[in-house]
This record gives structure tokens, C-alpha cells and sequence, in this order.
């Protein structure tokens, strides 16, 4: 079994937005495609998931709707709405600077 | 919401078992990662829906454990906000009570009282009119809508054979009209019963009425027996029926009102002692009544310029009127608890912001973790209104308390004060205003962190001790000093004033002394009347323990008062308005004795001047003599009153008359006998005696009632307690305002404490490097008392100039000592300054005995 990493509250809050970037998604969907686009590496816990969801839900970064999953099931679908893509890109950025500001820390000899 | 976790359970099994597992173990590995049901079950219920109740609830909870974890800066913060919420609630609604609120009956305030005014006596004195004068202008005046003359009137009313004494008034038929109030039962006076010779009757209070008559609505109809005379009960004043105050001296409010016929055109034109009501008509202003009032006044004193010359006639409101003696304090203690809520606020911000410094790494922590700022932010919020809430909820009980206090301290002193409440509105002014300071101070930390700075709030070890921030602690500092030191300046100045009026001689004698007024009945005249004195005192003198009794008509410094003007025989005669005048008594013999008045020169009155055929004698007393007679003996010389001329035979010693803060006004002292009439129906009765005065106050009265049960007997009290009387007010004013004044001083030692703690607690690193760069413990206390005291020098500067330029309002109420008093000043901010340091000096020596190891190891 490979590593799981923990993830931090705000961090999973940015893959979440990333993830329905790329399209409407229900909760389990985003945690398979999570999953699967870290290679395994990042499992997200049921646990944080849905509280995330409902938190980004509440600041108004996602909106959700009951819709047909492609298997045929009622499911309930999260996507992005227009303050979700601004703040998405946003927090990117964020993210990339404080990355890229650890890793120079962490190459210097 | 668990139909989709349930969803999610059933796509993860399939997904497992896509991947090769059996179905069996794909369910229960999925189960066992998911964890129990119920969990996320109720994990997704509170992120739904009930969050927002859940989360107060939670945040509730976190700010009552975060609170008690930190025990002295809850009790400080709680203590702080219910004295301030609870003080600023009390004196403001005392303030509405008394002096704002109108008459229930005075709707659009048009309630006014006329007032003559002497021009040359500079504006004071009670103001009372003549009823020719009075009946001239209503006549004329075309702005009245109604109006009624009124005097007061004791009552001697005979029930069952048995005596009892009762403030009323004489009033105008019209005088219900002017109040515009409704009978509770009966009817109000007719305008007839005023004329002379018609059917006597009288109206009750709503009080006399339950207590003396039980309530019973048979009492309409019935004769009572007032001062010997039949009067028939008309009606009963509506209750609650809140007094004009119009009663002078040292009569009550009145229990019953009687349209005396004819009473009122027996007052002569010069004799200026009834007072009169108006209630002007809608919509007419003061200034254009007082102006007509002009016009009319103009035209009496052409008419009759003996009587009216250098008079001046005033409409003053009710409500000012009424209030008038208590404006000052009430409104100087207004400006007081401001000043303290003002540093409460301060005491409390300051708190917050060292508490938010404190709680910065606990924001950014929380944050890192993914804290949503909102949440942050609210669960700050929740905390100060807790803090808040607490502090508003003990506030209120305060000040109902005080409330309570007053009433039994203060019962005749500040008028209408029992019809005070507290007032909602300032108590919700006062609540918001703590807690606005408390959120907006409490805040500041979540503000700062919040702004999404999730990097910077990662740098582990940051000492932030904030520029800024100090600043605004530094200037919190010093303005309450500021404050604090105006409050206590004030307060010292009355203090010493009040030591030096309680000092003031009062020139007699009150210790075990009794005194009690009689109302004697009307078939007891002249012969009869001196008849029963004589009856009297021998009866009194009988009782174990007395010494000396005597009847005096006035009471000193029982409000009473009965100044007049006389001429000195043998001297050219003055202008009218420069006539000599002094406090004219009358006296039975051994009144002097009674009071305890040295006899300085010549002899004092004897039974053999108080008869009607004796010599025409009088006795002055000293300030008389000082005044009038200062470069030869008085004792021989003679004055002229009421066209009679009197001996002078002695001088006693001089006494104050009305208020220890005053000159002493000279007094003449007649006998009874010789005094006119109506100065003898209504004396007070002095007994001394050798053994606590109330022991044998039973003796007394019974003696009293045995010579005759038809004389009616009231306030039976000690001298003692006469004499307290005038101090009173100096009195209530000077511990009110010392009491703030501790409070306010409680609170900058609180805050200077607490700020100087935190300091150094953050300073911990500096300090600990300078030790170890060689600063000796001595130059580290020395530099942190030096900083800490920065602040409050400056406090103490501003404050002893503002201090200066304050207390002049206090003049008026100062005895004998200056506004600027200089010793005052000095020591006062001294001592401030030695208090504060000696606060600081805990803090100060925690700091110095810090070790530099252990504060460089631990970051």
C-alpha cells in the first residue's frame, strides 16, 4: 500500500475545487478522481470529505444539484459556480507560492 | 444527506470489488473505513442545517471553558463591565426620574409657577407672591388658561376625640383644574365655595383616605373637625397623584386641599407669602407668557409702588422649579459615571487587545487547520458577548440595588425619587456601548490574522509585540489616569469641603435634645392658650431626665423661616430696601436653656415678659449685635416692629438658621406673648435632657396628652438629627462621587497592572537577552517601572489640566475652600503616581528575576 499523506483542511478544499473544474461531479466521484490523479498518493477520508464539500457549499464556492449518475443512479452533483472558479484560482496561486517558498527552503545548502 | 453517504458507500464497495475483491470483504473493508455510520451521520448533520444553532452552541461552550482557563481576566473583565453598565444605568435613570421626567399631569409641560423676585437680593429666596397681586394679573392675563393660588396649612384633625397633625393647603376652587386631573371619587371644589361665608369643605388624598378612612366610599358626605372647624369631604384625589412641591418649610406634601373662604383676600398686598400655579395655555411659549407677566408686573408696581417696587415676577416651569435644588449634583454625578463607563470601556479594550495578543498564535493555528475565518471571527463574537452578557446581567442587579440603597438613604433629599425606575433604554445604551467596545477591541486580533496571510501565520516564533498596538495601549493608559485623576480630584475637594462644613459650629447645642412641633386648637387663645403653657411645662419638667424645655415658633434649620424688618429707635430712618432685617421668633421662657444658647450679655426672658400687659422686651442674639449695634452695647437700645417699640434685654448666643454653609442671620427673640398671633399656633417644642434624647420621648408625649389630648402632636425627632438634616445633601453628593472616584481609581490600577504584566511577559526575550548581555536585575526593573510609567506621567499631566479647568464647576458646591485648592493638587497626583508604581512593581520584579538561560532556550 502506498503512503498516505494527511491532508490539511485547506488544501483538500483546493483539490476539490480543481477537481470540478473539469466537470460536475457527485461526492465519490471527486474522491476517486482525486485518488486517481495523485497516482494513489492522496486517499481522501469520507470523513473530510463531505464536511468539505458542505463548507465550500456554504461559502458559496460550489452549488449542488440531485441528478442522474452515469451508472444509472439518482446522485447528488457538486459543481463550480463563478465565485468557486474565481476563488479556485486564487488559492492556486497561493498554493504555488508557498510550494515553490518551501522547497527553496528545503534545496538551500 | 445519508442517502448520498449511503450512495457513496455503495459506489466504493463496487469499486473494491472491480479491483478483486469479494463482495463480503469489499462491504466490510469499506464499513471499517468509513468508520461508525452514526458518526458522519451526525458529522454531516451539523455541517447542514442545524449548523449554525449547533455551532453557537459549540463556540458557546469553547468561549465559556477559554474563559475559565484564564479566571482573573474573566472576573476582572466581568467586574469592570457590571460596574460600568450598572453605575451608568442607576445615575441615569435616577437623573430621568428626577429631573427629566415631567408631571404625569403635565403633558406638553405647561405647568408653571409664579414667583416674585426680589431685584435687590440678587434672585434668590422663595419667591413667594401676594394674592392682591396675583388676582390682579389673572384677571388681566390672557396666556393663562388657569390658574390657583395656594398656601400651606396644618391641619389639626380630631377623630374620636383624639388629635393628629396633617400637612394640607389652602388652595383657589380652580386648583384641580390647573393640575387637569379627575376625582377618584366625589367631586373637586365649585367655584363657589371660595366666596366667603359658603359651606366648608375639604378634599383628601388618595393616601389619608385609605389610611385615616379606611377606603370607604361613605366618606363623601361626611363632616370632619379640622382646627375646630366642621368640614364637609367633597371628593378624593386620584392616587398617585404625584405633588407640585409647591409646600415650603418644613411642611410635607399635603393629605388634603380646602378652598378656605376668604382666606385668600385677607392676604394683604405686602404680605407676600402664598404661592400660585398656572398652567398656561397650548402652544404658548415661556418667553411670551413671561413677557405679558412683564407687562402686568409693570402695571401693579405703578399702581402700587409701596408694595411692589423692586420686585420682579417670574414664570418658572414646574419641573425646574421643583428640582431646582438638585440640578447641580445630579447632573455633576451624570458627568462622573460618564467618565468612569469611559474608562471602564478603556479597561476593558485594553483586556481584549492583551488577551488577542495572547490568543494570536491560538487564530493562526486554528486557521492553518482550515478554520474558516467567519467561523474564527464568530467564535470571538460569541466570547465578548458572553463576557458582555455576564457583565450586563450583574450590571442590572447593581444597579437595582443602588436603586434600592438610595430609597432608604436618600428618602426626603432628592425629590420624586420614589417614583424612580430604572430606565430600559439606558440600560440597553449602556450594555451596547460596553459591548460595542468589547467587540471592537476583542475583534481586532481576528481581523488582523484573517486576511489570508496563511504563510506569514506559520513562522513559528514570532514575537509580535506591535508597534501599533503598544501605542494604542500606551494612549488607553493614559487617558485613564487622566480620568481617573479628574474624579479623584473632585472627590478629595468635596471630602475636605464636607469635613470643614461638618466642623461649622451651629451655635446651639443638639445633643439630647427633642424636638416636635404641636398644632394647639383653636379654642385655646390668649389667656387660655398661655394658661396651658404654664400647664405644660410644669407637667414636662416632672418627667425624669429633663432639664430644660422651651417653645420656639420656628425651628432652625428645619426649612422654616420668618424673616422681617424693623427700625432702630434713635437712629435717622433708612431707605426702604435698607432697613435692618433679621429672623424674628417667638420665644417662651426657657427656650434659650433648651437649646443650649449661652447668654452672652443682660438677661434672658422670663414668665414675668410673657404676658400681654408686660413690658414690650426682646432679646437679640450675637450676630444681631455684631451687625447692628457693633460699636456700643445693644443691651438698653430699642427697636421699633409693627409700630411698637421693644427694650432690648439680652443677647444670646447667635445660631444658624437655615444651612451651615451660610452667614448666620441675625435673630430677634420676642415672648410669645407679645409675638402676633399667628407666630404662636404652631410651635415647635424643644425639651433637653440630661440622658439620650428618645428614651424619654414616651414621657414626654404622654405628659403632652395628658395636659390636653386636643393638641395634636408631629415629628417628634432629635436635634441631632435637625442639624444632620442640612448636611444631607453636601453629604450624598461628596460619598456619591467619592465612591466613583474609587471605582474609577480601581479601575486605571487594574488596567495598569494588567498592561505592565503583559508587557513584560512579551518583553521576556528582550529582557532576557539584555541580562544576558550584562544588565544587572536592578537596571532591568528600573527600565521597565520607567516605561511603564511613561504612560501614566502623561496621564497625570493631562488630567491635572483638565483637572483645573474642571473643577471650577464645582465652586458653588465647595465650603470654604477654593476650586484650585493647591494642596489638593499636589497630593492627589502624587499619590496617583505611587500607586501605580507600587502596581507596577510586581510585574516589574518578575521581570528582573527572570533567568537568560531559560528564556533563550524556550521559543
Amino acid at each position: 500500500m502506498t503512503e498516505r499523506a494527511d491532508l490539511l483542511q485547506g488544501t483538500l478544499d483546493l483539490l476539490v475545487l480543481k477537481t470540478l473544474v473539469l466537470g460536475p461531479l457527485h461526492g465519490w466521484g471527486i474522491s476517486k478522481q482525486i485518488r486517481s490523479l495523485s497516482a494513489d498518493v492522496l486517499q481522501v477520508n469520507q470523513g473530510s470529505l463531505y464536511p468539505a464539500l458542505y463548507r465550500l457549499e456554504d461559502r458559496g464556492l460550489i452549488e449542488a444539484e440531485w441528478g442522474i449518475s452515469p451508472e444509472g443512479r439518482r446522485a447528488k452533483f457538486y459543481q463550480l459556480t463563478k465565485s468557486g472558479r474565481k476563488a479556485f484560482a486564487s488559492e492556486r496561486k497561493n498554493w504555488r507560492v508557498f510550494a515553490s517558498a518551501v522547497e527553496q527552503v528545503l534545496g538551500a545548502t | 444527506m445519508s442517502a448520498e453517504l449511503r450512495q457513496h458507500v455503495e459506489l466504493e464497495v463496487e469499486d473494491r470489488v472491480q479491483s478483486g475483491m469479494s463482495v463480503a470483504e469489499a462491504r466490510r473493508t469499506t464499513l471499517r473505513d468509513f468508520g461508525a455510520e452514526g458518526r458522519w451521520l451526525e458529522e454531516g448533520r451539523s455541517a447542514r442545517g442545524w449548523r449554525p444553532v449547533d455551532e453557537l452552541a459549540q463556540d458557546g461552550r469553547y468561549a465559556w471553558r477559554s474563559l475559565r482557563r484564564t479566571p482573573s481576566f474573566a472576573i476582572v473583565a466581568i467586574a469592570t463591565l457590571a460596574i460600568a453598565i450598572g453605575a451608568t444605568t442607576l445615575v441615569f435613570s435616577v437623573v430621568d426620574g428626577v429631573l427629566l421626567r415631567p408631571f404625569g399631569y403635565d403633558t406638553g409641560e405647561r405647568l408653571v409657577r409664579l414667583k416674585d423676585v426680589q431685584l435687590a437680593a440678587g434672585g434668590g429666596g422663595r419667591g413667594t407672591i401676594a394674592y392682591a397681586n396675583f388676582a390682579d394679573m389673572r384677571a388681566q392675563a390672557s396666556e393663562w388658561e388657569a390658574a390657583a393660588a395656594y398656601d400651606e396649612w396644618q391641619v389639626s384633625l380630631v377623630e374620636d376625640g383624639v388629635a393628629q397633625r396633617i400637612d394640607a393647603a389652602y388652595v383657589d376652587a380652580s386648583w384641580f383644574d390647573v393640575l387637569n386631573v379627575r376625582p377618584a371619587l366625589g367631586r373637586f371644589f365649585l367655584p363657589e365655595e371660595a366666596e366667603p361665608g359658603s359651606a366648608q369643605v375639604l378634599v383628601l388624598s388618595w393616601g389619608l383616605w385609605q389610611e385615616q378612612f379606611g377606603g370607604d366610599s361613605a366618606v363623601i358626605g361626611r363632616t370632619v373637625e379640622t382646627n375646630g372647624v366642621m368640614r364637609t369631604v367633597v371628593g378624593v384625589a386620584p392616587r398617585g397623584l404625584e405633588d407640585p412641591g409647591l409646600s415650603g418649610g418644613s411642611f410635607g406634601e399635603p393629605r388634603m386641599w380646602a378652598p378656605a373662604p376668604g382666606y385668600f383676600a385677607t392676604n394683604s398686598r405686602g404680605a407676600r407669602s402664598i404661592t400660585a400655579l398656572i398652567r398656561l395655555r397650548g402652544g404658548v411659549t415661556y418667553s411670551r407668557a413671561q413677557s405679558e407677566v412683564d407687562g402686568l408686573q409693570a402695571q401693579l408696581v405703578a399702581a402700587y409702588p409701596d408694595n411692589n417696587e423692586g420686585y420682579r415676577a417670574e414664570l418658572v416651569p414646574l419641573l425646574e422649579d421643583r428640582t431646582a435644588g438638585v440640578r447641580t449634583p445630579l447632573f455633576m454625578l451624570l458627568g462622573a459615571v460618564g467618565l468612569v463607563l469611559l474608562i471602564a470601556c478603556a479597561n476593558v479594550a485594553n483586556l481584549l487587545l492583551v488577551r488577542g495578543s495572547v490568543r494570536r498564535r491560538e487564530v493562526e493555528l486554528r486557521t492553518a487547520l482550515g478554520a474558516a475565518r467567519g467561523r474564527i471571527v464568530r467564535q470571538l463574537v460569541v466570547e465578548n458577548m458572553v463576557l458582555a452578557g455576564i457583565g450586563s446581567v450583574l450590571g442590572v442587579a447593581a444597579a437595582a440595588l443602588g436603586l434600592r440603597v438610595l430609597r432608604l438613604t436618600l428618602a426626603g433629599q432628592l425629590p420624586r425619587l420614589d417614583l424612580v425606575q430604572l430606565d430600559a433604554r439606558v440600560f440597553l445604551f449602556a450594555a451596547g456601548v460596553t459591548l460595542g467596545a468589547a467587540l471592537l477591541f476583542g475583534l481586532l486580533p481576528a481581523f488582523q490574522m484573517v486576511r489570508g496571510e496563511l504563510a506569514a501565520g506559520l513562522t513559528a516564533g514570532a514575537r509580535v509585540t506591535g508597534g501599533a498596538a503598544r501605542g494604542l495601549r500606551s494612549a488607553i493608559i493614559s487617558a485613564e489616569v487622566a480620568i481617573a485623576l479628574i474624579v479623584l480630584v473632585s472627590a478629595s475637594l468635596l471630602v475636605r469641603s464636607l469635613m470643614r462644613l461638618e466642623a461649622v459650629d451651629p451655635g446651639l447645642d443638639a445633643h439630647g435634645a427633642l424636638a416636635m412641633n404641636l398644632l394647639t386648637p383653636p379654642d385655646l387663645q390668649d389667656a387660655t392658650l398661655a394658661g396651658y403653657y404654664d400647664a405644660l411645662f410644669d407637667r414636662i419638667r416632672a418627667v425624669p431626665g429633663v432639664e430644660a424645655v422651651g417653645t420656639l415658633d420656628v425651628l432652625p434649620m428645619s426649612g422654616g423661616f420668618n424673616g422681617g424688618a424693623f427700625t432702630i429707635f434713635g437712629r435717622p430712618e433708612p431707605a426702604p430696601q435698607n432697613r435692618p432685617i433679621a429672623e424674628l421668633r417667638a420665644s417662651s421662657p426657657g427656650v434659650f436653656a433648651a437649646l443650649g444658647l449661652p447668654l452672652v450679655r443682660g438677661r434672658e426672658l422670663t414668665a414675668a415678659d410673657d404676658r400681654a400687659d408686660a413690658a414690650p422686651v426682646v432679646v437679640i442674639d450675637e450676630t444681631a449685635a455684631q451687625r447692628y449695634w457693633a460699636d456700643e452695647d445693644a443691651v438698653g437700645r430699642r427697636i421699633v416692629y409693627a409700630d411698637e417699640q421693644f427694650e432690648i434685654v439680652g443677647i444670646v448666643g447667635g445660631l444658624a438658621h437655615f444651612a451651615l454653609d451660610r452667614a448666620r442671620e441675625p435673630t430677634v427673640y420676642f415672648p410669645n406673648a407679645q409675638a402676633p398671633s399667628w407666630m404662636r399656633d404652631d410651635p415647635a417644642l424643644i425639651v433637653r435632657t440630661s440622658v439620650d434624647a428618645l428614651s424619654v420621648s414616651d414621657a414626654v408625649l404622654a405628659a403632652i396628652r395628658e395636659v390636653n389630648p386636643r393638641v395634636a402632636i408631629a415629628r417628634v425627632r432629635p436635634l441631632d438629627s435637625v442639624v444632620a438634616g442640612t448636611l444631607a445633601l453636601p453629604r450624598f453628593r461628596t460619598v456619591l462621587l467619592a465612591t466613583f472616584a474609587a471605582i474609577a481609581f480601581l479601575l486605571a490600577l487594574i488596567g495598569i497592572y494588567g498592561t505592565v504584566s503583559y508587557t513584560v511577559e512579551r518583553r521576556t526575550a528582550e529582557l532576557g537577552v539584555r541580562m544576558a548581555l550584562g544588565a544587572s536585575p536592578i537596571g532591568v526593573l528600573t527600565l521597565v517601572l520607567r516605561d511603564g510609567l511613561r504612560p501614566v506621567l502623561a496621564g497625570l499631566v493631562i488630567g491635572i489640566l483638565a483637572a483645573v479647568a474642571l473643577t471650577r464647576l464645582l465652586a458653588s458646591m465647595l465650603f470654604d475652600l477654593s476650586p484650585l485648592d493647591p494642596l489638593t493638587f499636589v497630593t492627589v497626583p502624587l499619590l496617583l503616581a505611587a500607586v501605580a508604581a507600587a502596581a507596577m512593581l510586581a510585574p516589574a520584579r518578575r521581570a528582573a528575576a527572570t533567568s537568560p538561560m531559560t528564556v533563550l532556550r524556550a521559543d
